[in-house]
């Protein structure tokens, strides 16, 4: 019964901070949004397996906590709850933080739903909740860099909805029914698997529907920043495990697209974002990196060269830990904490990402790459690419001028340090190499790393940087002439029409409007009557 | 050819006379005559189906086209007052 | 106990009561339409419990008296007016519309109209409860001011010219069958020339009056002209009542092999309404031309679903929870609209600003009633689509889900027009501006209906038993 309110209350609380940081003043409401996060990190540390029901929302709301997913939760809701901690103190009071604190909460709650909804109809409200709230993260800042990145996202996010809408109805009406197909173990149709993945796909960060990522990070503000990359992007993952799982037969060249897509992804980004120049952009192109990897799985799984259940054991596994070293990463570009203090956090994050012995990095990679061998030296190779964005993301916080310190900024930062390091004894995680080689491979790159680093600052070399978002940059002539031919963009106020503009509304010539409903009216009773006709005859 | 035939022809001749008028007529008020020149027609109808080939004629129609002239009365009188409050407004 | 015969006769006697009383004491008017709209509703709630009844009003049948039906589609009907009334009444574009000398009697009019159609059981009843609507909406509208005497005019000519062609179809009707009421006509079994001609006739003259495209070009200089609650009234229930009938008309008297075979006529109508709406939104300057251009393009999921509820209760269940889930969202957006002129001082689309935090409640229901409209879950627009697009995809036509989504994308982005009014700055000042809580009510009651998917499913349940 407990466990049942726990899983209710999960995407409730937030919801009702959402409304209550739209009424009650200042920080009291953001203190809120942390507090929200409690009943899904509680659900997700104890009730593990739980049901329940909402019969009145939709089609009649069935929420179900895997036992599997339960640690993904308790990890996403950690991620929340700190990045509005962290936000209290980072975002400025005014009539747009409201805005963004009743975004932050609809966006939470709409990733809590997905994580335990049961049925299609709950699943894609929380889901939209989240693509559409998190606009208001994104764009949060209202600058001409903001604005443009909310606008890419936008793009994408109505593209994913588009397919995920589609996709849905279509497997319901394949089984008649709303219960997922990780549930029913009904395989849909071909097509069904290729919108998913590019619904799910946007959200992902899969190549090339990533372009969004790596131009939001930079423009949002630090909290939804970590929200974004820590969270949000696993509802894409979670998705994928649920939708179109790997113990399903998936259509020819689904999981050969997905590994190469992943591959491209996991290498590409890594060559990007070392390039960077704004550890938030850095940091964003680890995490198509990462996903890419992630994804690559779950594309070995599709094509037969993974077990499923070992895949999606190593792909929940990815999303904890993940979700934990990312958004510290992010809340350390401004941490509130002494110096010393945030380096100590980021490089125990950094050398979680590289997959170092004794952290919860070595147990997704060493998962991943039981789960599937054949990705094993991929994943080994990948790791040198991660290690060297950690060492260019770090290097760039370090050379930054320090944040002023904060209590409420480092207490968040802390919890999610506190939580990474301590995942591996709650999950009892093996995270200790069993032979030395093992260890000296794992602890490689991050080494390679330091000193390739450290070469290259004694060098001084520079090297030019690659615009943010890299593909969209093709787009952007479309962008541009888009945005001259239309009024409606938003984010500039035009100069107030003329009185004589207005007057246009007036229609043109009243006797041909009558003239030319007159066809039509012809034309409509012509057609409705032969139609009748015709059904009679049949 | 039956009556009923004949005055449901009539009733129809009528009652696309009306539509004509309502759709190519510019001035308001000869819209609002084409269209009662319509109802006519559609309660025409009503009266031409009322007949029984061996019977006096079906009471029920009969009833239902007095209802419909209360209502056509209604409509023409709303449809007068606005005329002349659009032709006030627009001389003014 | 309340007796059905006595509560359902209670549905007309009661406004229209109170529209001869608003009559003959123009001083307490407004307030007696106001009292007499939240009793109204309070009358719906009640009775939620009698559906199913069906009454001979005084005891005598048809053809000639006057049979009553409360069934699961004529309720949420009923209680879309109910609410609607309601809150409009108690808005202050309703407290300032009733002021008027003569707008109380005819606010309580139309109510008694609304009410009487959606309960009428027969096809002459429904013409005379058409009638009675479209002239008190016509009358209404006209109160709007000197620009509102000339679409005021046009909708009456539009409206009588469909009330007559649906007359001239009732005829035919009579004529093949020797019945009036709905069910009887249904249970003749038509077909041929007999079926066609009726059906076609009816057809066009309530098309013409729900001004479904290709015959919107009336609404939206009337919805845009009339004052903002009788707007609210306009594009939130009056055009339904036409659409109510006409879903009536091809569930209850037609064969389902008629509406088959029109399916196909229905869908074009859907789309073209879809696609002229949206066209009209993105081109309108004046905040309520946008509003009444989304009342074009929202009317087209009627035919639309209509086109695949041959042998589909799933479809009219869509189709009713559209017009809900509309009907409350537009009432909330016409309400707040008002509000944000007032704040600005005009309405042109371009220039409009934030009206500041006050006016929250104004803001909170253009936000969520544009959710409604573009049918974003969980409100009533979601549920509508979802089932739609599944009663679709089951008969074979899958590419509706993609397009109903993309209907939403477009409904977003021209109602962004509206959005982006509110986080451009500079704030205007809000002046005297009315806070907006009965917009606010309404846009809550519009997404808050993603709750109402069981409710629905047992009242159109309740409508298939005989």
């Amino acid at each position: 019964m407990t466990d049942a309110l726990l899983l209710i209350a999960a995407p409730v609380m937030p919801l009702l901070a959402a409304a209550l940081a739209m009424a009650a003043p200042r920080r009291l409401s953001m203190l809120g949004l942390a507090v929200a996060a409690a009943p899904a990190l509680v659900a997700g540390l104890t009730a593990g397996g739980a049901e329940a029901e909402l019969p009145g929302f939709l089609f009649g709301a069935q929420l179900r906590l895997e036992p599997d997913l339960a640690p993904a939760l308790a990890a996403i809701a950690l991620v929340w709850g700190a990045a509005a901690l962290h936000g209290r103190a980072e975002i400025a009071d005014g009539p747009d933080s409201r805005r963004y604190k009743a975004c932050f909460g609809i966006s939470m709650a709409g990733q809590f739903a997905t994580l335990l909804a049961r049925d299609m109809a709950s699943f894609y409200a929380g889901f939209a909740a989240l693509s559409f709230a998190a606009y208001g993260l994104v764009a949060h800042k209202g600058t001409v860099e903001a604005m443009r990145a909310g606008r890419v996202y936008a793009v994408f996010v109505v593209m994913g909805e588009l397919a995920l809408f589609t996709a849905f109805v279509l497997i319901a009406a394949a089984q008649a029914g709303l219960a997922p197909p990780v549930e029913t173990g009904v395989s849909a149709p071909a097509l069904v698997w290729w919108l998913l993945l590019a619904g799910f796909g946007v959200k992902a960060g899969l190549v090339p529907l990533h372009v969004w990522l790596p131009l939001a990070h930079p423009v949002a503000p630090v909290p939804a920043s970590a929200a974004l990359s820590g969270a949000t992007l696993k509802a894409g993952l979670v998705g994928l495990l649920v939708f179109a799982p790997p113990a399903l037969a998936a259509p020819p060249h689904y999981g050969e697209a997905l590994i190469w897509l992943g591959f491209i992804g996991a290498f590409g980004a890594a060559l990007l974002g070392v390039a960077q120049r704004d550890p938030k952009v850095v940091l964003a192109y680890s995490s198509v990196s990462q996903m890419g990897l992630a994804l690559a799985l779950l594309g070995a799984a599709a094509h037969g060269l993974a077990e499923p259940a070992p895949a999606r054991a190593a792909v929940l596994l990815f999303v904890v830990h993940h979700a934990l070293a990312k958004a510290a990463l992010f809340l350390g570009v401004s941490s509130g904490a002494p110096r010393m203090v945030t380096l100590v956090g980021l490089g125990v994050a950094a050398l979680s990402l590289t997959g170092a012995p004794l952290t919860l990095g070595y147990a997704a990679k060493a998962a991943a790459g039981a789960a599937a061998p054949v990705l094993g030296p991929v994943l080994s190779v990948a790791a040198f690419g991660t290690a060297a964005l950690m060492a260019r993301a770090l290097w760039l916080v370090v050379r930054q001028a320090p944040a002023r310190t904060s209590r409420i900024k480092a207490t968040a930062f802390g919890a999610l340090v506190l939580g990474l390091a301590s995942a591996p004894l709650m999950l009892a995680a093996s995270v200790v190499p069993s032979t030395a080689t093992a260890a000296a491979a794992a602890l490689a790159p991050a080494l390679a790393a330091l000193a390739l680093g450290f070469g290259l600052s004694l060098l001084r070399v520079r090297w030019p940087a690659p615009p943010p978002g890299d593909l969209v940059v093709l787009a952007d002539p479309i962008g541009a002439a888009l945005e001259r031919s239309s009024r409606f963009t938003g984010s500039t106020a035009d100069a107030p029409r003329s009185a004589a503009a207005l007057q246009d509304e007036a229609p043109p010539d009243e006797g041909a409007l009558w003239r030319e409903t007159g066809v039509a009216m012809a034309v409509v009773l012509l057609a409705v009557a032969l139609a009748a006709l015709g059904a009679a005859t049949r | 050819m039956t009556s009923e035939a004949l005055y449901a022809a009539v009733a129809l001749a009528l009652f696309g006379l009306g539509w004509a008028g309502l759709l190519l007529k510019a001035a308001p008020l000869r819209k609002l005559i084409a269209l009662n020149v319509m109802s006519l027609g559609a309660l025409m109808l009503l009266v031409a189906f009322a007949w029984r080939p061996d019977a006096p004629p079906d009471p029920v129609p009969h009833a239902l086209a007095i209802t419909g002239i209360v209502v056509a009365v209604a409509a023409t009188a709303l449809g007068l007052v606005l005329i002349r409050r659009v032709r006030a407004d627009r001389d003014r | 106990m309340v007796s059905p015969d006595a509560a359902l006769a209670a549905l007309f006697v009661l406004p229209l009561t109170g529209a001869l009383a608003a009559f003959a004491a123009p001083r307490a008017a407004a307030a007696l339409a106001i009292g007499v709209s939240w009793a109204n509703a309070a009358l719906v709630g009640g009775l939620y419990g009698m559906v199913g009844a069906r009454i001979a009003l005084g005891g005598h049948a048809a053809p000639l008296g006057v049979a009553l039906r409360l069934d699961g589609l004529a309720w949420p009907f009923l209680a879309l007016a109910g609410a609607l009334f309601a809150f409009a009444a108690s808005a202050t574009a309703g407290r300032a519309l009733l002021a008027k000398p003569g707008a109380a009697a005819l606010w309580l009019t139309l109510l008694a109209g609304l009410n009487a159609l959606f309960v009428s059981a027969d096809a002459f009843n429904l013409y005379i409860t058409l009638e009675v609507v479209s002239l008190a909406a016509v009358a209404l509208t006209a109160l709007g001011g000197p620009a509102a005497g000339a679409p005021a005019l046009r909708y009456l000519f539009v409206s009588l010219g469909g009330s007559i062609f649906y007359l001239a179809g009732v005829a035919f009707f009579y004529r093949a069958t020797g019945a009036l009421d709905i069910g009887l006509i249904g249970a003749a079994g038509l077909s041929g020339p007999a079926l066609a001609a009726p059906l076609a006739l009816t057809t066009l003259g309530l098309l013409l009056k729900a001004g479904a495209a290709p015959f919107h070009f009336w609404l939206p200089p009337a919805h845009a002209a009339a004052a903002p609650a009788a707007s609210a009234l306009l594009s939130g229930v009056v055009v339904k009542a036409a659409l109510y009938v006409l879903i009536r008309l091809w569930t209850d008297a037609a064969p389902p092999e008629a509406l088959d075979a029109a399916a196909p006529v229905f869908r074009v109508l859907g789309l073209a309404a879809l696609g002229v709406g949206a066209l009209g939104a993105f081109r309108a300057t004046r905040l309520k031309a946008l509003i009444a251009f989304s009342t074009v393009a929202q009317i087209g999921y009627a035919p639309l679903a209509l086109g695949f509820a041959a042998g589909s209760p799933l479809a009219v269940q869509a189709l009713v929870a559209f017009m809900a889930a509309h009907g409350l969202a537009k009432g909330a957006i016409f309400l707040a609209a008002d509000g944000l002129r007032r704040a600005n001082g005009h309405d042109a689309l371009d220039s409009l600003a934030d009206p500041g935090s006050r006016l929250g409640p104004t803001k909170g229901a253009i936000g969520l009633g544009v959710v409604a409209l573009m049918g974003l879950p969980p409100s009533g627009g979601f549920l509508a689509k979802w089932t739609l697009a599944e009663a679709a995809t089951a008969q074979g036509h899958w590419w509706m889900a993609p397009l109903l989504a993309g209907a939403a994308v477009l409904t977003g982005v021209y109602m962004l027009r509206l959005v982006s009014a509110l986080v451009r700055a500079p704030a205007c000042a809000d002046g005297d501006a009315p806070r907006g809580w009965s917009a606010l009510a309404l846009a809550v009651a519009a997404v808050a209906l993603g709750f109402s998917g069981p409710m629905l499913s047992a009242l159109m349940l309740a409508e298939a038993a005989p």
